[in-house]
């Protein structure tokens, strides 16, 4: 029994140390007051032959109410009209469901874009109102997020250090355990928002099954490890207009994007930068008029050579980005090396 | 469709038939009860059957490896040819070794194969044969018209490793048809022939061995069976076999004629198709760029008649035949089709072309850690590539040159230092002269549609 009772102490004793944390002693209170920018919203998806519940949770940006949401929350490959039902609920849950609509799936970023049926209920917050602010490795962050409808979408904090921060290519917060539920804001010791928490990261394990060893790869779809950070997100968002969410979109018309890897670049004569295979030219698109060929290299983009990510493959979204970014219509002017 | 449990069975042996036969003979004669399978030609049957040990190469991996295989066989002429299944004996090997029924084991060499019907032939090496003092007798066919259903069957084999095994059954079905299927290393089969069908009992080792009737007549060679079922077993039938037998005497391969167009069953559609029953075909497909193809024909045509003679797809088991019709014209025939296509009917001529096998010459390359395959014409059409050049990676060997590069099996290899690879020579010149102090090389690849470049770095 004594034994038990010091095995039980040794570790209560070993974190006191640690307990002294960065954060206000006032933390509770700046996680309900952020609670409010979080919209926990359910939907349907109509289907041929039955009905689909799903939910997830969006950022209100702005005092129209507009609301982002995740691509992955919301099925893409399904028409709009099939989207119905849109409801959201405050955290934690006060009585009313506000209703909402569906306003469209944003091309650059790739988010959903919502709004509140009538304006802003006065319930929720902007996340503008908490400013923004800049992290790096080892700083301090809280995430704020919600429990499931079950239990009320109460609202709870975790906190953590950031472990990394990496451009994929948006430059990315990567804390060393899970931060919040994905789409649910994240912030630094002040309280300024730092970063928009998205899908999960997935780990390798290896589980040993009684005599059996499976090597998994593990996720938890609840909650996020990995973050845009602010500046990317206010720069996608500044993008999005509420009231043109479907606007025309520019296309190329090349299929295949392989990236080259920095071996076969220098083998190319192009040092310090990367290059996309552009494997087919689609006949009578844009490219094909300009002149591009099946397997051109792509090695800059309106005069800016296209630069050196890793993982290598990085670069193909990136530069579709920037293809998303323009309007059809517009120039994009490319540098290739052909044979 | 052929579920996937349809496994090829390679088969083990029979020998020391001829001992056992003997005695058996003597038994009967003191009994009385003369058993007809104990006949002359039974025995006689018995001792041509044959074990087959094969070592052979293969390619899967990065590399050549040797790996060995046994099966069974029986011998069909004076001058020692053996009758197999090609999925026991291929151009894969490196060496074959048959125990005779008197269990001496003696050398033979493949004559030829045809992995369209499953069937290779060897032949016993003579001279070591008459060096050694050693004799066989040879088996005879059946005639392939003299088999029902309910006829009795002997399947002679060695069924998971119990040696001289003969199992009785009869003929449950005499045109089992079983959609193409490319059981033989990946090798086309079954195109041009339906199956008998036999209760006698088959099991993993009984492939390559004949199904006889009570004289030992060959009916058929003992090629597949369901696994987990109750005696479905299958075997080519032995007009089919004779055909291949007497065409590999004359050449290495059986030449067939191409046209590029996949048959369907017409089964109740000739009313969709306002036509009369029990006429005609449907054309399912049309391989890209084959002669169906460029002189128009569709999928959805219904081939009416083939120079003049009536064409009766109506049901699965008569497609082989139809498909073994074309074959069987000379490479460059032209065969005059006639075509119902919606409300018209009207005739096309197509040139036929040499039958190909999807599945190319295959090399390994040490020093890259590589194995490939070469793209052949039937390949680069089924998987709609731009042109046959170019070489399919069968494996990546870990930590090689080819593997450290990115380089995946199920890649084809377009170009080398920007210049298209057409031939394997020209491979294996590069591969020669690649050392410690040889350049890096620039490989382009395709790997789905599209194209991605490597380094392999010496």
């Amino acid at each position: 029994m004594r034994s038990f009772l010091a095995l039980f102490l040794l570790p209560i004793f070993g974190l006191i140390p640690v307990s002294a944390d960065p954060f206000p002693e006032n933390l509770s209170e700046m996680v309900l007051e952020r609670a409010k920018t979080i919209v926990a919203l359910e939907f349907v998806v109509e289907r041929e032959l039955d009905r689909q519940e799903g939910y997830a949770y969006g950022l209100v940006v702005d005092d129209e109410g507009t609301i982002v949401v995740l691509e992955s929350m919301i099925p893409t490959w399904i028409p709009f009209e099939k989207l119905t039902n849109f409801v959201g609920y405050s955290l934690p849950q006060d009585k009313e469901e506000y209703p909402l609509t569906y306003l469209g799936n944003d091309y650059v970023s790739g988010w959903h874009v919502l709004a509140f049926e009538g304006g802003l209920p006065s319930v929720f917050t902007p996340i503008t109102q908490f400013g923004r602010a800049t992290v790096n490795m080892w700083d301090s962050i809280f995430g704020v997020g919600g429990v499931g409808k079950e239990l009320g979408f109460d609202p709870y904090v975790l906190t953590c250090r950031v472990a990394m921060t990496k451009r994929l290519p948006d430059r990315n917060i990567i804390a060393r355990d899970d931060i919040t539920n994905p789409g649910s804001p994240v912030f630094n010791v002040e309280g300024a928002f730092v970063g928009w928490a998205t899908s999960p990261m997935s780990y390798k394990r290896v589980m040993n099954i009684g005599r059996e060893t499976l090597n998994v790869t593990m996720s938890n779809p609840e909650e996020s490890s990995v973050a845009l950070c602010s500046e990317d997100f206010f720069e996608y968002l500044e993008g999005i207009d509420p009231k043109n969410v479907d606007g025309p979109r520019a296309w190329i018309g090349v299929s295949g994007m392989q990236p080259i890897d920095p071996e076969v670049a220098e083998f190319l004569g192009i040092k310090d930068q990367a290059g996309i295979v552009l494997s087919e030219i689609l006949e009578e698109s844009p490219s094909s008029v300009a002149g591009l060929e099946n397997n051109d290299i792509l090695i800059s983009v309106d005069g800016v050579p296209l630069p050196q990510f890793r993982p290598d493959y990085t670069v193909t979204p990136y530069f579709q980005k920037l293809i998303r970014k323009k309007k059809p219509g517009e120039v994009l002017s490319v540098e290739v090396i052909r044979g | 469709m052929i579920p996937r449990r349809i496994l090829f069975l390679h088969i083990f042996l029979i020998s020391a038939l001829f001992m056992w036969g003997c005695e058996t003979t003597s038994q009967t004669e003191r009994t009385g009860a003369v058993n007809r399978s104990s006949s002359e030609g039974f025995k006689r049957l018995l001792d041509a059957v044959v074990r087959i040990d094969v070592r052979e190469v293969t390619y899967r991996g990065g590399s050549k490896q040797n790996i060995s295989g046994v099966g069974s066989g029986v011998i069909v002429s004076e001058e020692g040819h053996i009758l197999t299944n090609a999925h026991v004996v291929s151009t894969f090997a490196e060496e074959i070794r048959i125990t005779l029924s008197n269990l001496e084991r003696v050398s033979a060499e493949l004559v030829g194969w045809d992995h369209w019907t499953d069937l290779a032939l060897l032949k016993l090496d003579l001279e070591e044969l008459e060096a050694r003092g050693l004799t066989f007798t040879y088996a005879s066919f059946g005639d392939a018209t003299d088999v029902y259903p309910g006829l009795t069957v002997f399947a002679v084999g060695t069924p998971n490793g119990l040696t001289r095994t003969v199992s009785r059954g009869i003929i449950s079905n005499t045109s089992r048809f079983f959609e193409g299927a490319d059981g033989v290393r990946g090798y086309e089969t079954g195109y041009f022939n339906t199956w008998l069908q036999t209760d006698a009992a088959i099991n993993p080792g009984n492939s390559g061995g004949p199904l006889v009737d009570e004289n030992g007549n060959i009916v058929g060679i003992n090629t597949r069976a369901y696994l987990g079922s109750n005696n479905l077993g299958f075997a080519v039938p032995s007009d089919t076999a004779q055909f291949v037998f007497e065409g590999l005497l004359k050449g290495e391969e059986i030449i067939r004629s191409y046209a590029g167009i996949v048959l369907g069953p017409m089964q109740d559609l000739e009313t969709f198709y306002k036509i009369q029953a029990n006429q005609g075909v449907l054309v399912e497909s049309v391989d890209p760029g084959s002669p169906a193809a460029n002189k128009g024909i569709q999928p959805g045509d219904i081939l009416l008649s083939m120079d003049s003679i009536p064409l009766d797809g109506r049901f699965p088991e008569q497609l082989p035949p139809i498909q073994n019709r074309i074959a069987n014209y000379p490479v460059g025939s032209e065969i005059s089709l006639e075509i119902s296509r919606q409300d018209t009917v009207f005739t096309e001529t197509v040139t036929t072309e040499k039958l190909e096998s999807r599945v190319g010459e295959e090399w390994a390359f040490d020093k890259w850690g590589l194995s490939v395959r070469d793209v052949s014409r039937a390949y680069a059409r089924e998987n709609k590539l731009e042109s046959d050049d170019g070489f399919l990676v069968l494996g990546a060997k870990n930590a090689f040159p080819a593997d450290k590069a990115g380089i995946r099996s199920g890649d084809i290899i377009s170009k080398i230092n920007r210049k298209a690879v057409g031939s394997l020579e020209d491979l294996k010149s590069m591969h020669e002269s690649f050392d410690e102090s040889s350049d890096s090389l620039f490989f382009e690849v395709t790997r789905n549609f599209r194209t991605s470049l490597f380094i392999l770095k010496p």
